[in-house]
């Protein structure tokens, strides 16, 4: 039996998936078939003794699909891949054919499978706008190995998945750097590296940006000084030698070659590989004015030629390069979430070696190391405390301002701080192990991750370009052959050549189309949108989670561990008559000490709450299903239920309304008796964390469906959604059967979020639109889940939806302010109305500044306060 | 090899649409020209490079893709 993954391209809707689906269904041989129309892939199992995989991929072709490679399915199901199977089982229709819906075949991986699948991050430098994104997208797609690609231009990253077997890093990074741009493989969290890079950029543009400044404005100077009167009166020896044509062309010359080089070698390495950018909008309009200007200095080129445009190219480029040093900029301020977390991290770390602490880098720790840490210091790396005792500060991770205490045997987490005792710590997890590397990784993924809505305006930027270059020749034929005559230019505006009058305005068009802005729109919102979820404790896995998260209009509460502390406490203590709370308590308490139920560690723990000693008993006695007896100064303790009091010949009527009541609260409430004297009743049970309430108000007040999922009788979980605030409530759920229950409300159209903590609700996480899994929940959650709640405060399920919706709404105004420049920009290029013609060195400023404000417009973003923020 | 012949195909389609359209350009051109004193034989030369140029790179971007999906 052999599996295959096969990357289909060309599906576009269910109907597709159906076709392939059925196309390799029928055939004899094949056991299984899954398509996922989002990746664009076929899974098929299959005897290889009745069918070859040549003939799979041929029924495909027959379809009319395109099948583009294949790899082994690999055979450990992650979480992701749990996933994957839902989604791709969920979107079948029913009574879809699925031959066989038993997992995959077994493990059968050699040293070097072939359908092993990795990814690699590599960072891309030279990229400018969205066409960047689709070209090295399109070029890595197209080599074979290469499964997945993502690329983004805002954190210059890109992640790409392939088969080792097939392809290797090396071609990868190859790849990118024979397009154009420059490509180097990331390995962990490098700060330094990040920052290196982002500097060097920012001063690259800026040297560029000084030397076009003062190259270009003596030029430009030059140029204009000549039709103006009163300043080559007011300066004439000066403005005599700026005008000279000699001096123009070398300055001129000079701006090409230095700060203007970047964008004639990256048009130039981009068309050789049939990608365009935009360096070849700037390169053909600046190069078109600046190589007409030099052939009219050199050669006779007759009337109408005697003005030359060296001021109009050399100022193309320094507007441009200014747009550019200004987008550096913003792009650095992006990533100060990254920078914020990376900066958490010690620098170095006191270990000991032979019986001596020796100070060494972070990076050579290992596991097994001993790690000493004093007080006032940041604990370097993740263990567990092997001597001493001390309290951490550890709110920076969880948000909890309240040191904790750490005895030995206790996990420690690096990045925290020690902030009373010295202690010693075994290292557990080392460098990109450590829970704050993890949360490090998981919000760069999330940020290099795109949102479905830029995968929109990627591919329309992509086409822009050649789309801009097609009317720029279009209005070049129409400017020469009919607008020349029809608006007189020669004329009024002074330009005898037709030729001329019509490559001033194809140059324009060609330079105010550039779609930057509508490629920076997207990455940079999600950037800063995850970056404050980050900042806040809410690690947001993605752009995709961040768009899904707006239109959310139910949410499904997990009870035990989500709503609730997950622990039973003691709530009521009522004293039957002539005794007090605290005897009654006491003797509860007295009862249950040293037992390990924890209805019983919750009275102990409630009453030593109260500062109530608890002295032994004797003769402890669990009444299984009863409660116990225990004999205290010589009297029979007896602390259980109705039912063990009837049975010892007590009458329990006069406590059974406070019982009542409790048990309608959804308390467990117990009875005392000492003596055959039934002294009151006390009740324990999971109370509600602090600001469940107040996260549910929110919601609803937002609109949004909550709803309360639990295994519990109806009764106690009718309880705790009443002191919630919860409405409805889906009681007595299995496990197994939250999933269901989730896909139940999806299938009546509601988007679903599910929040929860444990390994129980991992296939319901899975199953909703988003999961949302709190950060003290399992390792399993977290990984299912979306969205994670590092601070456990279900508050900041409003908060994520608050911030999805405020980033989304950036998004939205990016675009639109991105596509408004664009289309009032052509028009007005094109000198659609009518005598007012726009010169190309101010639509050069105006593409500049469309790049800049929708920027600068996404990091207004960084200054939004969530909800909580704002309760605090 | 592949990449070569690729690029090879491209160029050659390139060229030939650029050829076509220069072409059309300097026909009209050498008619407006003949007719209006404004139109010098510069402005046909030139512009027929120019027009030949843009077209040539207008191809390389889309001749690629339309020989990828043939």
């Amino acid at each position: 039996m052999e599996d295959v993954r096969i990357k289909v391209e060309g599906m576009t809707c269910q109907h597709c998936q159906m076709q392939v689906h059925d196309a390799i269904a029928v055939l004899d041989g094949v056991t299984m078939v899954r398509v996922d129309i989002e990746a664009g892939e076929a899974t098929v199992s299959y005897d290889s003794s009745k069918i070859d995989l040549e003939q799979i991929k041929q029924a495909v072709r027959d379809t009319g699909y395109q099948v583009l490679e294949e790899v082994e399915v690999c055979p450990v199901p992650t979480p992701d891949g749990m996933k994957l199977m839902t989604e791709s089982l969920a979107s079948m229709p029913v009574g879809a054919e699925v031959k066989d819906e038993a997992p995959p075949a077994g493990p059968k991986i050699a040293p070097s499978p072939p359908g092993r699948i990795e990814t690699t991050t590599i960072g891309v430098t030279g990229m400018t706008c969205a066409s960047c994104v689709q070209n090295i997208e399109r070029g890595l797609g197209k080599l074979d190995g290469v499964l997945k690609v993502s690329v983004n231009l805002t954190t210059e990253k890109g992640t790409v998945e392939y088969d080792p077997g097939r392809i290797t890093v090396h071609d990868i990074i190859k790849a990118v750097t024979d397009i154009g741009y420059g490509a180097e493989e990331i390995k962990g969290v490098d700060a330094d590296r990040e920052r290196e890079a982002r500097e060097k950029e920012i001063l690259s543009q800026k040297r560029n940006l000084i030397l076009a400044l003062i190259l270009a404005v003596p030029v430009s100077v030059g140029e204009m000084g000549q039709n103006i009167a009163p300043l080559v009166n007011a300066i004439p020896g000066i403005m005599g030698f700026l005008g000279n044509d000699y001096f123009q062309f070398i300055f001129a010359t000079l701006v090409m070659l230095l700060p203007g080089r970047q964008f004639f070698s990256g048009a130039y390495k981009g068309l050789m590989h049939g990608a365009t950018d935009m360096n070849l909008l700037i390169a053909a309009g600046t190069g078109s004015a600046y190589l007409i200007s030099t052939a009219s200095v050199f050669l006779d080129l007759g009337t109408g030629f005697e003005h030359k445009y060296f001021g109009t190219a050399v100022m193309l480029i320094a507007f441009i390069v200014l747009g550019r040093y200004m987008e550096a900029n913003s792009r650095g301020k992006t990533s100060e979430a990254i920078k914020k977390l990376m900066g958490l991290q010690a620098r170095t770390a006191r270990i000991v070696v032979d019986k001596t602490e020796r100070e060494v880098p972070i990076e050579d720790v290992k596991p097994g190391d001993m790690v000493v840490v004093r007080p006032g210091e940041k604990l370097p790396v993740d263990g567990i405390v092997v001597e001493g005792r001390s309290a951490l500060d550890e709110s920076m991770l969880t948000g909890e301002s309240i040191p904790v205490e750490k005895n030995m045997g206790d996990e420690v987490i690096g990045a925290t701080i020690n902030k009373t005792g010295s202690f010693k710590y075994r290292a557990t997890r080392v460098g990109s192990d450590t829970a704050l590397a993890q949360i490090i990784k998981l919000v760069e993924d999330a940020q290099t991750s795109k949102a479905p809505i830029q995968r929109i305006a990627d591919i329309v930027a992509g086409h822009f370009i050649v789309t801009v270059m097609s009317i720029a020749l279009v209005a070049f034929f129409y400017w020469y052959f009919i607008g020349f005559e029809r608006l007189d230019i020669a004329a009024n505006y002074g330009i005898a050549s037709p030729f001329l009058a019509a490559l001033l305005i194809a140059i324009t068009v060609l330079v105010i189309a550039c779609p930057c802005a509508v490629g920076l729109a997207t990455p940079i919102a999600v950037m800063v949108g995850t970056g404050k979820g980050a900042e806040n404790g809410i690690l947001i896995k993605g752009g995709e989670a961040l768009e899904t998260a707006q239109n959310l209009d139910t949410i499904v509460f997990d009870k035990t561990g989500t709503l609730t502390r997950g622990e039973p406490q003691l709530t009521d203590v009522v004293p039957g008559g002539g005794v007090s709370e605290d005897t009654v308590l006491m003797l509860a308490a007295v009862a249950e000490k040293g037992s390990e139920h924890p209805l019983g560690e919750a009275i102990v723990k409630g009453a030593a709450a109260r500062g109530i000693d608890i002295p032994n008993g004797q003769d402890f006695n669990a009444i299984a299903g009863h409660g116990v007896q225990v004999t205290y100064e010589g009297s029979r303790v007896l602390l259980g239920t109705r039912k063990l009091m009837t049975d010892n010949g007590m009458d329990p009527a006069q406590l059974n309304n406070s019982m009542e009541a409790m048990e309608n609260d959804g308390k467990t409430a117990m009875l005392i008796a000492k003596d055959n004297w039934i002294m009151g009743v006390i009740a324990v049970a999971d109370t509600l964390k602090e600001h469940s309430a107040e996260a549910v108000k929110y919601l609803q007040e937002m609109g949004i469906t909550t709803v309360m999922i639990t295994g519990d009788n109806r009764l106690t979980a009718e309880a705790i959604a009443r002191q919630v605030g919860i409405d409805r409530v889906l009681a007595e759920v299995l496990p197994q059967d939250k999933a269901a229950e989730v896909k139940k409300l999806q299938a009546k159209g509601q988007k679903v979020a599910m929040v929860g903590d444990g390994i129980n609700d991992a296939p319901a996480l899975m199953q909703a639109d988003i999961g949302i899994a709190l950060g003290s929940g399992t390792d399993v959650a977290m990984e299912s889940a979306q969205i994670v709640l590092i601070k456990d405060d279900l508050r900041d399920v409003v908060s994520s939806i608050e911030l999805s919706k405020r980033t989304m709404g950036k998004i939205k105004q990016g675009l639109f302010w991105a596509f408004a420049y664009n289309t009032a920009g052509i028009p007005l290029a094109l000198g659609v109305f009518g005598p007012y013609l726009i010169a190309p060195a101010l639509a050069a400023l105006f593409m500049a500044m469309s790049s800049v404000s929708v920027t600068a417009n996404a990091l207004l973003l960084k200054r939004f306060k969530l909800k909580r923020q704002e309760v605090v | 090899m592949i990449m070569v012949v690729q690029f090879a195909k491209t160029l050659g389609f390139s060229s030939v649409t650029a050829l076509a359209v220069g072409a059309l350009f300097y026909v009209l051109s050498a008619g407006k020209s003949a007719a209006l004193a404004a139109y010098t034989v510069n402005d046909t030369y030139l512009g027929t490079v120019f027009v030949l140029l843009l077209a040539l790179i207008i191809g390389l971007a889309v001749w690629p893709r339309v020989l990828e999906k043939r």
